[in-house]
């Protein structure tokens, strides 16, 4: 909103209350890492603390001791990256069908899609387990992945990109090039999705990350445990290692928060994006 | 687009070239459906089959040896259990009171950063409020947990101003402290999306307004609220849908249960607890179905309110 007329006074006012709410937004964040480098009466002394300390290591090495952390980083790396790799090629790949070709059943199998952007994802759980449980899968890295691949709010969302961002003319002269489909694909339509890939991945990514709902019923074993599962299993003793489980999160959030910095403008429009589903 | 596929066809076949099988595989008839077949596949199996599946079990009794018809039997428990009621009941109370909280303070944050004064400190300002999002619900659960939990920063902060408020341990405060640790995580994504809206409203209405001499508040009531209606409705449906499904902070806040006599417990929490802690799958079918026919009640209800407003087209 235009705002020249307004006077001094407003204006500081304005200013003092924006910044103490971002002040109110990071300072738990930042409590995150004051508290990782103190200990336990660093975490419940009152009045709070600010400064860092110097427990760090001593704190992630005693994290080591009772978990693996640097496992349940790797798992958690592992699924996300199989998930936000296999969700967007097949998302993109439905999604660039469902907009530039004819064929057979398109509507319908397009209206299934837009039909389960309704249905909550939380239906599929119980049958999914017991078919996890007579597959064997139960515990496994593809009972953990496969499930994740098919957000359908992904083909939704490339569909709209590929209608707006791929002219059929180009696809035309192409063909009377002969240039196969295949080809068509990966030099013309990927170069012009690949803003909206990327879009839909950061969307992805911050999903499988932080899951917890399916790794909790689908993992038994410590060593297949993801990073947020690991997390709560130290959690519910008699007295929680608070210390530690500081460390645990800073590692948790360091990779969604460097993301951030580098594409910013990606996790601005994956917020509109995230709407769908 | 259809015609001159044919032309193309047409021509090649004018000049004698034949397909060959790669060719027919790749041309624009077949291709579509290689494309769309990965995610068809996996769809069909990991989503619409699990989904007519967890219908059929919502009406049985389900053990690995065997599996018995009961009817609309795990249905009435679950409309029984003290535990789900609670659940359903606490999540009326969630829907008003996070989308009211959410919306006001977004709203207000947003209209703030969105004076021009600010220039580029606003988007600096909005990244600011916007990082907690980024941050997953586990992380959110477990720093709550301090900040709100016994001997924590908030409990002492108001004992120091002498009120004796317990936050997770009190059925009172109990389901706050999850709109707290929630409103701190989507707050700033619902500031992304408003400040959009806004920035989207032309600066020529404001001006107009101002020389007619409308005041701020005016300026606010008759441009920006009317002209952000869409927007708010789309939150409002979104946040809805989300509040129905809150699983993490309540899991963690509460150690694993739905807080103090279930005061703060959830659909998908209390769809947890039957289905994986007493491993009574069929009533926890049942509950996603219930679920699932809320939502969907909510969603469309919402829908004709805001067609019936002329919030929507």
């Amino acid at each position: 909103m235009n705002s020249r007329f307004m006077p001094i006074w407003q204006r500081s006012i304005v200013v003092v209350i924006l910044v103490a709410v971002a002040l109110l937004f990071l300072i738990p964040l930042w409590w995150n890492f004051v508290w990782a480098t103190g200990t336990n009466d660093t975490i419940f002394s009152y009045p709070p603390t600010f400064l860092p300390e110097g427990n760090l290591i001593d704190n992630f090495t005693r994290l080591q001791e009772r978990i693996d952390i640097w496992r349940a980083f790797f798992n958690s790396v592992l699924v996300t990256t199989a998930t936000v790799i296999g969700a967007c090629i097949f998302c993109t790949l439905a999604g660039f069908a469902f907009a530039k070709y004819q064929f057979r059943f398109r509507n319908v199998l397009f209206m299934l899609v837009v039909a389960t952007l309704a249905v909550p994802s939380q239906l599929t759980v119980v049958p999914l387990f017991i078919m996890m449980v007579r597959l064997g899968w139960v515990d496994s890295y593809q009972g953990l992945i496969l499930p994740g691949l098919i957000p359908t709010f992904g083909v939704f969302f490339m569909r709209v990109n590929a209608q707006s961002a791929i002219s059929n003319e180009i696809l035309e002269a192409a063909r009377i090039d002969g240039a196969n489909e295949l080809r068509i694909l990966r030099q013309i339509a990927l170069p012009s999705l690949l803003p909206a890939v990327a879009t839909l991945a950061i969307l992805i990514f911050g999903g499988s990350w932080g899951s917890l709902f399916w790794p909790l019923i689908i993992l038994r074993s410590n060593s297949m445990f993801t990073l947020p599962l690991t997390l709560t299993t130290l959690l519910g003793s008699y007295q929680n290692p608070y210390d530690l489980l500081m460390v645990g999160s800073l590692l948790m959030m360091l990779p969604p928060l460097v993301l951030f910095l580098f594409m910013q403008r990606y996790f601005i429009k994956s917020v509109f994006l995230s709407g769908l589903h | 687009m259809q015609s001159k596929l044919s032309y193309t066809d047409s021509t090649k076949q004018s000049f004698g070239v034949t397909y060959s099988w790669r060719e027919q595989i790749l041309g624009p008839k077949i291709a579509p459906y290689l494309f769309i077949a990965p995610f068809f596949i996996l769809f069909s199996v990991f989503w619409v089959f699990p989904v007519i599946w967890s219908f059929v079990l919502s009406f049985e009794r389900w053990s690995s040896r065997e599996t018995v018809w009961v009817g609309l039997a795990n249905y009435q428990f679950v409309l029984s259990n003290p535990a789900t009621r609670a659940a359903f009941g606490n999540m009326v109370w969630y829907i008003v009171v996070n989308n009211t909280f959410q919306l006001i303070v977004a709203l207000i944050l947003a209209i703030m950063l969105d004076f021009s004064f600010l220039r580029r400190a606003s988007g600096l300002l909005r990244a600011a409020i916007y990082i907690p999002n980024l941050v997953s619900g586990v992380v959110t659960g477990i720093l709550f947990l301090i900040i709100l939990g016994n001997g924590g920063l908030m409990v002492r902060f108001f004992a120091q101003l002498g009120v004796e408020i317990s936050f997770l341990n009190s059925t009172q405060f109990s389901k706050a402290s999850v709109i707290i640790a929630g409103g701190w995580r989507w707050i700033g994504y619902w500031v992304v999306i408003f400040m959009a809206g806004l920035q989207s409203i032309p600066d020529d209405y404001y001006e107009v307004a101002e020389l007619d001499g409308a005041t701020l508040w005016q300026r606010f009531w008759y441009i920006t609220l009317p002209l952000l209606r869409p927007i708010v409705f789309f939150m409002l449906v979104i946040n809805t849908i989300g509040t129905l499904q809150i699983f993490e902070e309540p899991f963690l806040l509460f150690d694993r249960s739905g807080g103090p006599l279930n005061s703060a417990t959830t659909p998908v929490l209390e769809m947890y607890r039957l289905g994986f802690e007493n491993f009574d799958l069929g009533s926890a079918a049942a509950l996603g179905w219930l679920l699932a026919l809320v939502i969907m009640i909510i969603s469309l209800f919402q829908f004709f309110l805001a067609r019936r407003g002329g919030w929507v087209e």
